[in-house]
């Protein structure tokens, strides 16, 4: 439909969202007969994703504080101390061994693959495993709770973003703690998702 | 333990749909929210108080026919229930008594 609404955001709320789909029906009437804006339209769309997450976690909060638990132990001991000490072997107890076992066996990683930018990304890895870990151990495995997940891994990785300001450059921080590892952690809950069948009829 | 009042902006729904009579579903409740009470609201939060009034049995719903103007999807129509009806009397009769009296009130707004 020409000049209909913005087709990415109906995609999100009718594929990554549970909300009731007559919300998106409403919105979509709402923005042909009342002659909204695409920001408006967006807006809504925010407001519906973040009704969903808080009814998720409502519905549930012990699990879902367990989950966002389990998700942030994940993120935290992965991304610190199991990556490094597999990335450099270390003197940590639990991967001593094996890191020690695969070095003596020349199974080495190159260099490069130890150090910036590729450390960044092992660390989106371990990220994205936590948004799996997460979906995976909520009681309802929708992308919402994906997204009542984020904040934590914002406000978390802001701590260190505080911690880390003078170390490292600002910019890099910025990039890898508050774009590329929060975006890694929702893809891996994405992922982990289950895929939800489209709504019946056209898109928009 | 279930509530036994209304927030503001659940009566507002409540009082919405009644007005609205057989024609209450999502859009013009918002509408009639939004002239009438002159706030602006997002239909996700029509529906998250919707579905906590349905959770307590003061509204009930029923699915219409998918039209082409909503992307092919259905209208939910809602309706206040008896009960609903009761605690929006009784909401009003506790507003009123507690305005009673307050003759200063618009010299302070």
């Amino acid at each position: 439909m020409t000049g209909g609404p913005p087709r990415f955001a109906t995609w999100i709320l009718t594929h990554w969202t549970s909300v009731d789909e007559c919300v998106a029906g409403d919105l979509v009437e709402q923005y042909h007969r009342g002659g909204r804006s695409s920001l408006w339209y967006w807006r809504q769309v925010c407001s519906a994703i973040a009704h969903d997450a808080i009814r998720d976690v409502d519905a549930h909060p012990v699990r879902a504080a367990l989950s966002f638990g389990v998700g942030l132990v994940v993120m935290w001991w992965g991304a610190n101390y199991i990556l490094y000490s597999l990335l450099n072997l270390p003197e940590w107890l639990f991967v001593t061994g094996l890191t020690k076992g695969l070095y003596a066996r020349g199974l080495t990683l190159p260099q490069p693959l130890r150090e910036f930018p590729m450390l960044a990304g092992w660390k989106a890895l371990v990220y994205a495993v936590s948004g799996w870990v997460v979906v995976r151990t909520a009681s309802t495995p929708g992308t919402s709770i994906v997204f009542a997940y984020l904040p934590f891994v914002l406000g978390f990785n802001a701590i260190t973003f505080v911690n880390s300001v003078g170390r490292y450059p600002i910019a890099q921080l910025t990039i890898d703690l508050l774009i590329l590892y929060p975006l890694a952690a929702f893809a891996g809950g994405l992922v982990a998702s289950r895929a939800r069948r489209p709504i019946r009829g056209v898109e928009s | 333990m279930p509530r036994s009042t209304l927030t503001d902006f659940e009566l507002l729904i409540l009082l919405a749909i009644l007005r609205l009579d057989n024609e209450a579903y999502g859009v013009p409740i918002a509408d009639e929210i939004e002239r009438t009470g002159r706030r602006t609201v997002a239909i996700a939060a029509v529906y998250a108080s919707l579905e906590r009034l349905a959770a307590r049995g003061l509204v009930t719903s029923s699915l219409g026919d998918p039209t082409p103007e909503r992307g092919g999807r259905a209208k939910k129509f809602f309706t206040v229930t008896g009960k609903g009806a009761r605690l929006v009397r009784d909401t009003y009769e506790a507003l009123n008594a507690m305005w009673r009296g307050l003759s200063t009130v618009n010299g302070r707004a």
